[in-house]
């Protein structure tokens, strides 16, 4: 038997606390047990932009049930990207584990006894990623399982885990919903926000480059909206298929520094197309 | 008394003397599968363990001259039974033995029906019988009478046509490898069918059918040593069983009591383990062809990755799969064979009596 689930946090970046966003918040936030602490990570300039501070909490408390000491605003000014309001609120803890909820998803009823259940039997393991619902944010079409590939045959080399190898040749994972111990995140490094759409798949490289042991919970524990206008899925399909390459060959060359480099290592510059070549 | 009398009552004795110092032997007449595991033989080889850590001298008889054995899936502790090849021209018996022979051997109930030991058939599979026996015969032209048997309908079977053979039931048990921990499950369907390409009608159109389920895994297990077999049972969520002409369906159990979710192909005839009044018990999912069978997979893996597995299931596999202990199995036998030395002895006792009466006649 391993270790417990001594301390778990629930962080939800929102960078823009907007009508509908909070309405969406409201209903990500009330998916989250009531015994665990919720980090609200956003940016000063989101929060003046909405409700005014005391209404904004009391909605919440109507909104979410009881909220004493659970919920905490994080206002941070180091950005608003949602990998800076993730490492921010990261930065407040000490030990302990988290995990990200975005704020048009849900957590399903049986995430978190999975996670603790699962949490104890794998003390080797530093992520515990879940299988998720997919659904079109836009009609609420059930679109497919996700982070079910590690359960497929020969997919890595031990069922249930995703490791550097399976990594060199798939990268189609969602992290969100999953549960990161925060000493080994905190070994590994925070998310490069300049890696646009593929912060995740570098920071995956990076984990398991430290040998961190990523394991896939086998049960649906996370509801994931996609296709939300403005989210990552949304820019992902805007770019162009050179630009995504581009990005994808950037996680596998930059997952060997723990730290994000000089900005212009991550700027796309689309080769000058001659008349010629176009 | 005569000299010959006497000497036949002084033999009758010792062979009772053998049976009370339990010196006597008891036989087990078995198949070589070459290391391929086998439910059945594994139901002889624990009566044979059972008789032996009960005090007995058990063998067990073979024909091979390349006997492979059963230790690369048993284990040792069946593996190191005294064994013995029936051609080595060493075997000898005696009243007080007991040799028991599985309803497979016609040929061996035949050629040994002038020995003098008692004989009992060990009957797990009525249609090996009507398999392996020779036209215009039955098991009383062999001076078989007496059987032990894993399951009533088995024995109901075998009394329609030999209704002369006196049958007792000796349930079999569930190894205590087989079980359950609190380590949660990896999404994983075992496959256990003993014709290959079932397991192809079971995979491939599933895929097909089922594309968003392309990363469920189907693992094969055939001939894998118990403890791993025990432990790959364990590991898996689900554990598909296509085996319609098992007799028992060892199987089946042993994956209820591993806690993992047992699809089971309706058998032929009925299990000991279906009777009653509830034909199909709902310690299982049950599926009569392949066609629906994917269709159900689909709908306990949903089930299972929701947590939304009836508690049912369990509830009833655990209650069905207590029933099969080693502490039944063992009293069962032993009461058996006991009560088989038992009347053995007073046979021979009965025979002193009647050689002593003709003497004072």
């Amino acid at each position: 038997m391993g270790k417990k689930m001594d301390k778990l946090t629930v962080i939800i970046p929102v960078h823009d606390f907007s009508k509908n966003n909070f309405k969406l918040f409201c209903n990500a936030a009330k998916s989250v047990p009531e015994n665990l602490k919720i980090i609200v990570s956003t940016t000063e300039k989101a929060r003046k932009k909405t409700h005014s501070k005391p209404e904004d909490e009391v909605q919440i408390v109507e909104e979410v049930g009881s909220l004493d000491n659970r919920v905490e605003f994080l206002t941070t000014s180091t950005g608003s990207s949602f990998c800076e309001l993730v490492n921010a609120a990261v930065d407040t803890l000490e030990d302990g584990w988290f995990s990200i909820l975005e704020l048009d998803d849900t957590y399903t009823d049986i995430w978190y006894n999975n996670a603790k259940k699962y949490i104890e039997f794998k003390p080797e393991t530093s992520v515990f990623m879940v299988m998720e619902d997919i659904k079109d944010f836009n009609n609420g079409k059930y679109v497919g399982f996700g982070n079910a590939e590690a359960y497929a045959s020969a997919f890595s080399n031990e069922i249930g885990y995703i490791d550097n190898e399976c990594l060199q040749n798939y990268f189609d994972f969602y992290l969100t919903g999953s549960i990161f111990n925060v000493k080994d995140w905190k070994e590994v490094g925070g998310l490069k926000p300049l890696m646009k759409v593929t912060f995740w798949y570098e920071w995956m490289l990076r984990a398991t480059n430290k040998g961190k042991k990523i394991f896939v919970i086998p049960k649906v524990c996370y509801t994931h909206n996609m296709d939300r206008k403005g989210s990552y899925v949304d820019i992902y399909r805007k770019m162009s298929n050179d630009e995504i390459q581009f990005y994808f060959d950037l996680a596998k060359r930059e997952c060997f520094f723990k730290e994000q480099r000089e900005p212009e290592k991550y700027d796309y510059k689309p080769e000058e197309k001659t008349d010629k070549n176009s | 008394m005569t000299e010959k009398d006497l000497k036949v009552i002084e033999n009758i004795n010792k062979e009772i003397e053998k049976i009370d110092k339990k010196e006597n032997r008891i036989y087990f007449f078995v198949i070589d599968t070459k290391g391929v595991p086998s439910g059945s033989l594994e139901y002889i080889y624990n009566l044979a363990l059972i008789a032996q850590e009960n005090g007995y001298n058990v063998t067990m008889l073979h024909t091979e001259d390349d006997f492979v054995g059963v230790s690369s899936w048993l284990g040792e502790k069946y593996a190191s039974l005294p064994h013995a090849n029936v051609n080595g021209g060493d075997i000898s018996t005696s009243p007080s033995d007991v040799l028991f022979i599985p309803e497979i051997f016609s040929q061996v109930m035949n050629q040994t029906r002038k020995l003098p030991c008692k004989r009992v058939v060990i009957l797990q599979n009525y249609d090996f019988v009507v398999e392996q026996m020779p036209f215009a015969a039955q098991w009383g032209d062999f001076g078989i009478m007496e059987g032990i048997t894993n399951s009533d309908y088995q024995a109901e079977e075998l009394n329609k046509s030999f209704p002369y053979v006196r049958l007792t039931k000796v349930t079999p048990y569930i190894s205590t490898i087989f079980g359950e921990t609190n380590e949660p499950k990896k999404m994983i369907i075992n496959v256990i069918a003993p014709n290959q390409s079932d397991i192809k009608r079971i995979v491939k159109p599933f895929y097909w059918k089922y594309p968003t389920m392309k990363w469920v895994s189907f693992r094969e297990l055939r001939d894998q040593p118990k403890e791993k077999f025990a432990e790959m049972l364990r590991e898996a969520a689900i554990t598909i069983i296509a085996d319609e002409t098992a007799s028992f369906c060892y199987s089946a159990l042993e994956a209820m009591k591993s806690g993992s979710v047992t699809m089971v192909k309706v058998p032929q005839n009925e299990l000991d383990w279906t009777a009653g009044d509830d034909q199909y018990p709902n310690c299982c999912v049950w599926f009569d062809n392949f066609d629906t069978l994917h269709a159900q997979i689909a709908s306990v893996v949903r089930s299972w990755i929701t947590d939304n597995m009836p508690a049912v299931l369990a509830e009833k596999a655990k209650e069905i799969t207590s029933a099969y202990t080693k502490e039944r199995t063992e009293k069962e036998f032993m009461d058996y064979l006991n009560g088989v030395l038992g009347s053995r002895k007073k046979e021979m006792n009965e025979l002193i009596l009647h050689v002593k009466s003709q003497n004072n006649e």
